[in-house]
């Protein structure tokens, strides 16, 4: 136990994801996205279309902002651009702009429309896979051009206000990113295509393999499995089976070979993954262990059967506390995961996925505060 | 006369021992039906649903007995988490090959759906997960749904309530910034003057039946099985 020493963001968080017992609980919220932006107050598509600032400098400013732990994960192996995508305005409306975003590759061209809300997140209106036979030979070339070396890019951006992880989406994950017709088209080809599906999680596992062997070399503090989209509130547990959970155990493998965390995301309905992870991989780290009604993790339950081998990070609720509770409500649910899942070491006190945007500040302000006076691992 | 009536029983008996026979094999692949609809093999639900006809079996019978009635399994598993978002959608996409049989039967006999639906995502929201999910289990019991898709800005939900004249119209939003969409939409249809023609729900994550009030809807549902209770609900008002 190291609860006399002060330590900083990174090494209360890193120490935490080793199992073991800092000065007192790790918090991180999950505002990755809407939150920093929020507090530039500028409109969203300066920053993630300008990059004026960049949402990752938003990112560091908001964890300055609210005294938080910092979990810096803007470096995207699966989505990095290279060679850099042409981008052009079709229409630019108040409220919203339509973006046409394309690459040129020897096969044709491959292109996405982009809306960029004035005060949300960018989303896909066509993705860049409309015709699997067509268009993923055009990507698979894209991906090929990808050097793979420096993917950790950004590392020292955070410094020790936090831990620097590098992420790789799950096969679901990338087909949802990449699919024309979103998650609903991308579930539908899993049994409506299924000799393409297997020839494209193919290419994606080699893929995913040499990215992690160069990633790891590059000595990131983490590499994040980013499988949102492999949540069993849309994924199942067969599709897991046989298109995610390979891949997952190649990046955890290749990550406790290289001594670094490996750490996966998935939010929504994840028990039975929690379950299949542990027996199965050599992650590390576990989050954001949603409870109902999203999700149906109860953080008691799978620390008393998991937490000798994963680190727990969660598991505040999003909706119903962080946005609609009251400061009192943050507190009472920050404490009760608290007592839940700190005693012993390896707990990080979270929330659910993504805080909305209009969350308020003051419940943020509440859980930090919270973490950092009963916080503690006894 | 002892001859003939022992004859006529005996044919009274062999036809009703038809008739018990006809029956139990239509009763045996309704039920082969409904179970072949939840584990989603659309080619067999679709050779039971010719083979029914075949049979002179009522259009009718086949969609309520053997689709719809599948398709309250597999809305119950989903409740239940027995079953996933994939197997659903699989399920989804027998009920529609078994339809596209059925239907053009059933607009013969003039049979009317058990309720038409307009369902849109708000304008400024693109999540469809809830609204598909939605719009599939009205399907499966037996409602006609007009999807207008994402980012659906008032103005169209007034068009397509003039055009399909549904009873309903569902609304989903996911985000809190387009939460407020939903009554924007409202006051759109208040203003145009159909809405007393319709009853109005809505839906997603950070939903809440506070807010459903507040905005002047007439339903809220947490997720898409309690959505089509709350539309038969609804509908029988």
């Amino acid at each position: 136990m190291d609860q006399e020493k002060t330590f900083t963001s990174r090494e209360r968080i890193l120490t935490a994801m080793r199992l073991g017992m800092p000065d007192r609980v790790p918090v991180i919220p999950d505002i990755s996205n809407m939150i920093p932006a929020r507090l530039t107050g500028k409109p969203f598509w300066d920053i993630y279309y300008h990059e004026d600032p960049p949402l990752d400098e938003a990112y560091v400013s908001a964890v300055r902002h609210f005294g938080m732990d910092g979990w810096y994960i803007y470096d995207n192996a699966t989505m990095v651009e290279e060679p850099k995508w042409l981008t052009r305005v079709l229409d630019q409306k108040e409220d919203e702009w339509t973006v046409q975003r394309w690459v040129d590759t020897p096969l044709g061209r491959l292109e996405e429309i982009v809306c960029y809300p004035v005060d949300n997140p960018p989303w896909t209106m066509q993705g860049m896979i409309k015709d699997i036979a067509e268009d993923f030979p055009k990507l698979r070339w894209f991906i090929e051009q990808k050097s793979l070396k420096n993917l950790c890019r950004n590392k020292g951006k955070i410094g020790d206000l936090g831990i620097y992880g590098v992420a790789i989406e799950t096969f679901m994950g990338f087909w949802v990113w990449v699919r024309d017709g979103g998650s609903m088209q991308a579930i539908q080809d899993f049994f409506q295509q299924t000799g393409l599906m297997r020839e494209v999680h193919e290419f994606y596992s080699m893929f995913v393999e040499r990215a992690t062997k160069e990633l790891v070399a590059d000595r990131p503090d983490e590499i994040l499995i980013a499988g949102s989209a492999s949540s069993l509130s849309l994924s199942s547990p067969e599709i897991y089976r046989q298109f995610d959970l390979p891949l997952i155990k190649t990046i955890s493998s290749v990550c406790k070979d290289a001594g670094v965390i490996c750490h996966q995301h998935t939010c929504g309905r994840s028990r039975m993954l929690v379950e299949i992870n542990y027996n199965e991989t050599d992650i590390n780290v576990m989050e954001p262990l949603e409870r109902p009604p999203g999700g149906d993790v109860d953080l008691k339950e799978v620390k008393a059967k998991f937490g000798d081998k994963f680190c727990l990070k969660g598991n505040v609720n999003t909706f119903e506390t962080m946005l609609n509770g009251s400061v009192q409500d943050v507190e009472r649910e920050a404490k009760a995961c608290i007592d839940a899942a700190a005693k012993g070491g390896g707990f990080i006190l979270s929330t659910g996925d993504q805080c909305g945007r209009d969350t308020p500040e003051e419940n943020l302000f509440a859980l930090v505060e919270v973490a950092k006076t009963y916080g503690q691992y006894q | 006369m002892l001859n003939h009536h022992d004859r006529s029983t005996k044919e009274i008996g062999a036809n009703k021992s038809t008739y018990e026979r006809k029956e139990t094999t239509m009763n045996g692949q309704l039920l082969e039906m409904q179970e072949q609809l939840r584990i989603g093999n659309t080619k067999r639900v679709t050779e039971l649903t010719q083979a029914l006809l075949d049979q002179r079996i009522a259009p009718q019978t086949i969609l309520n007995d053997g689709l719809i009635a599948g398709m309250s399994v597999v809305g119950e598993h989903m409740r239940t988490g027995q079953m996933y978002l994939p197997e659903v959608l699989k399920s989804a996409g027998a009920m529609r090959a078994a339809m596209e049989i059925l239907k053009p039967l059933l607009i013969k006999l003039a049979v009317d759906a058990r309720g038409k639906i307009v369902l849109g995502t708000v304008k400024g929201d693109m999540h469809d997960i809830g609204k598909n999910l939605v719009g599939i289990m009205l399907q499966g019991a037996g409602m006609d749904v007009i999807d207008l898709g994402v980012n659906t800005p008032p103005e169209k939900f007034v068009e397509a309530i003039r055009e399909h004249k549904p009873a309903i119209v569902g609304m989903s939003a996911l985000l809190t910034t387009t939460m407020m969409a939903m009554k924007k939409t409202i006051e759109t249809i208040t203003a145009s003057g159909v809405r007393p023609k319709i009853k109005i729900i809505v839906g997603g994550a950070a939903v809440s039946q506070n807010f459903a009030n507040q905005i002047g809807a007439d339903g809220y549902a947490r997720d898409a099985v309690g959505a089509v209770d709350k539309v038969k609900e609804l509908l029988a008002t």
